[in-house]
């Protein structure tokens, strides 16, 4: 811009410059006319007085006749010395553009004057009659003379004063044009640089209003090569700095509304500042219904239960525990909340981020695969137990019907065929032994008494034959037990009782065991105590180990039959 | 001696095989019949009219305590021991009440199946030693069980009860005992259960005459 400025101020300055320039000249000739008008009026006034000084000799002439008022003939000389030197006078002034030859005729006719005046004093009244008559002819000559270059002069005079008076109008047209010129040259050129510095100024205000009204790709060209340029293209930076940021920040709304999660992220007091599509999706609520309030309306929390003002990581905390959020129309949606606190880059802290997943479908999935699950267990007991009928009818039809052979052919040799040297009796015990050992493997397979007799009868014998094996001495009672129940159920509750006598009788030294069944309308209690030396009940139970086995096969059945399994043990 | 005409019924042919041999050398036994299931047992036994049938209990179609029933309504003089390999006294309480003359598990000796036969023969009630024993040992079980008049309490019970009696909620009994919420409540309903009353107050009369808790 400067450059700019400094060419249109050097333009104006040689403007200035040329217009002084044209105002001396102007003056110049002005000058020159008043010049002339002056040499002139010098001119003038030589012969003014020339003429004067022969008019003063004419008179003094005149006068002489007559005594009053008398000039002695020193006056006179005295006069024509004075008109000679006016004569002289005007021999210096009057310029050559006159007719000289006639200050020369005016000097004869002084000379004639001096010399008539001379002679004056020698003549007589008559002659001198004769000499002032042809004197004062002369003299009136002179002044004729005198006359016609005044004459001369005036008209010169006329003419310059004309030449002069033009030359102001032409000096004052002049001027008049030249100030009208120099305003116009500077109003224009005022004009134009102005506009040369605001045109890009004007470029960037109305980029600037396009820009805000939403053009973003619009782009401001000034190729003035100066500050406006720089200006300009720092202008067009920022733009595309801008457009970046724009850019980013659409794709940062784009991932936020893409987002699978339920995004909401609230200021520093609590209240919803962003929630993204997600999460109006999922909790059927409009954006403007959910900005400014507080997200405890979405997790049933009351703002009433809170008086008492929460930071943010109590609140982070808080939310991070819930399992359910709330819609709009009242359902409970399962969700997994992850909260952070939101922190700038200078660790200072704006709000609270919560983002929710919806577990609906997870969860339906959990209670899909949970019923799954209880059904194959159920089968799979099923199955087990088939199989286990399967196994003690073979022993007890096949094996303990075959061993029962034995021993009755047996008991045949001893009486008929004695053979060399056998103790049959110890033979006939071993198969007693075998036989016994049969049923008892048929029987705690599956006990027959259950089916044939009913859960009562079967836990009653599984609780005495556990008391006479074994150190612990096991009770039994059963409450309301009056009805069959469920086949299944009965053996479930048959085998649970089994696995925890084994475990009482493996792990538990206990001195006294009680095993109590309360049925009470559809509820079915199964209470088992002893007082041996407990275990870690909380310890999660490690499939595989051999303890837990037991532990999870009961836990198995408790739950395929819809059941809760409480145990409350402690070591020692 | 006209012979005593024996029926065997079992479904295991084995058994059949068994118990001939070992009667075989007594001459006075005759084995008549042979029944595979409870059903065609009743036939035969109507048919046949024995002195004495060997009734195997497990049997298909019908089992051996049902026919034991019905031969019995049919023809009460027949006698019938049960033949099995059951050792529980439930069956044999079974069988008795079914009108069973005898019980006889399956690998007796030869000497207790001639003494079964003759000691229901002579309208007495045979039960081998084992069998007795069990017999014996399940009604002295069942006597001192009616003999205890007092309903048995365990240890957990008695501690909840006192624990009741002192006025204090169920959360405060849990806590004390190191046991849950849940497991109180479950002892409490059980309790008026199992000492068949319907208040608390009940309960604690009960165990203030049971002595387990001062009024």
């Amino acid at each position: 811009m400067s450059r700019k400025l400094k060419a249109s101020v050097l333009v104006m300055l040689l403007l200035i410059f040329l217009i002084f320039i044209g105002v001396l000249f102007i003056m110049k000739s002005f000058n020159k006319t008043t010049d002339k008008l002056v040499l002139e009026y010098h001119e003038m006034v030589a012969l003014q007085e020339l003429k004067m000084s022969l008019c003063k000799i004419s008179t003094a002439f005149y006068s002489r006749n007559d005594s009053v008022g008398r000039h002695s003939a020193a006056d006179i000389i005295e006069f024509i010395n004075e008109a000679g030197d006016k004569l002289n006078r005007c021999y210096q002034v009057v310029t050559p553009y006159h007719s000289l030859e006639k200050l020369s005729d005016l000097y004869d006719i002084l000379k004639k004057i001096e010399s008539a005046s001379e002679t004056y004093h020698l003549l007589n009244t008559t002659e001198i009659a004769i000499l002032r008559y042809r004197t004062i002819g002369e003299i009136n000559t002179g002044i004729g003379i005198a006359d016609k270059l005044i004459e001369e002069i005036q008209h010169e005079i006329e003419i310059h004063e004309q030449k002069s008076s033009t030359a102001i109008v032409h000096g004052s047209f002049t001027l008049i044009s030249i100030g009208i010129l120099l305003i116009s040259i500077l109003t224009l050129g005022g004009f134009l640089l102005v506009r040369n510095l605001t045109k890009p100024i004007n470029q960037l205000v109305t980029a600037t209003k396009l820009i805000g009204k939403g053009n973003r790709k619009l782009r401001v060209k000034v190729n003035s090569k100066d500050e406006f340029e720089l200006l300009a293209d720092s202008f067009n930076t920022m733009l595309d700095s801008l457009d970046k940021t724009t850019v980013s920040e659409k794709y940062l709304q784009s991932v936020i509304d893409s987002l699978f999660g339920a995004l909401i992220v609230t200021d520093l007091n609590g209240n919803i500042k962003t929630i993204n599509f997600a999460a109006l999706k999922l909790f059927g609520y409009t954006e403007a219904e959910l900005v400014g309030k507080k997200p405890e309306i979405l997790f049933e929390l009351n703002d009433s239960e809170n008086e008492v003002q929460m930071t943010l990581d109590e609140k982070a905390k808080l939310f991070k525990n819930k399992e359910f959020m709330h819609s709009k129309n009242k359902q409970n949606i399962p969700v997994l909340v992850t909260t952070s606190i939101l922190k700038t880059h200078e660790n200072e802290v704006k709000g609270l981020i919560i983002v929710g997943y919806d577990l609906t479908e997870k969860h339906n999935y959990e209670i899909e695969i949970e019923r799954i699950r209880k059904q194959q267990h159920i089968a799979i007991n099923e199955a087990q137990e088939n199989e286990r009928m399967r196994i003690a009818t073979d022993i007890h039809d096949g094996l303990g019907q075959m061993l029962t052979g034995v021993s009755y052919n047996l008991q045949q040799v001893n009486h008929e065929n004695c053979i060399n040297g056998l103790d049959i009796s110890k033979v006939q015990q071993q198969i007693d032994a075998a036989i016994q050992e049969a049923r008892n493997l048929a029987h705690n397979l599956i006990p027959i008494v259950l089916k044939d007799f009913g859960l009562e009868v079967a836990l009653k014998n599984l609780v005495d034959k556990a008391t006479l094996l074994n150190q612990t001495v096991f009770s039994f009672n059963a409450y309301d037990l009056n009805n069959r129940i469920d086949p299944k159920l009965e053996k479930a509750i048959y085998r649970i009782c089994q696995e925890a006598i084994n475990n009482i009788i493996k792990h538990a030294k206990a001195t006294e065991a009680s095993i109590q069944i309360f049925k009470n309308n559809d509820l079915i209690s199964i209470v088992i105590d002893d007082n041996g030396v407990g275990f870690e009940a909380d310890k999660p139970i490690v499939p595989g180990a051999k303890s837990g086995i037991g532990l999870i096969s009961i836990k198995e059945r408790v739950t395929s039959f819809d059941g809760t399994l409480i145990i409350d043990s402690k070591p020692n | 001696m006209s012979q005593i005409r024996i029926v065997i019924v079992d479904d295991h042919e084995i058994i059949h095989n068994g118990i001939t041999n070992i009667l075989k050398s007594e001459s006075s036994y005759e084995i008549v019949g042979h029944a595979f299931n409870g059903e065609d047992a009743v036939k035969l036994a109507t048919e046949l009219i024995p002195d004495v049938i060997f009734m195997d209990i497990s049997m298909p179609v019908l089992n051996g305590i049902e026919a034991i029933k019905q031969i019995k309504t049919i023809q009460n003089h027949i006698k019938i021991i049960a033949l099995t390999q059951h050792n529980d006294s439930e069956y044999i309480q079974q069988v008795l009440i079914a009108g069973g003359d005898g019980y006889l598990l399956k690998n007796s000796k030869k000497e207790e199946f001639i003494e079964a036969i003759k000691t229901v023969l002579e309208n007495k009630r045979f039960l081998s030693y084992e069998v007795s024993d069990l017999l014996i040992n399940s009604s002295l079980q069942t006597k001192k069980e009616t003999d205890e008049e007092k309903i048995r309490l365990t240890s957990r019970e008695i501690e909840i009860i006192k624990k009741i009696a002192d006025d204090k909620s169920n959360q405060e009994i849990a806590n004390e005992l190191f046991i849950s919420l849940r497991t109180v409540e479950t002892h409490r309903r059980n309790l008026m259960q199992k000492l068949k009353v319907n208040s608390i107050v009940a309960l604690l009369k009960y165990a203030a005459k049971q002595n387990i808790i001062k009024l």
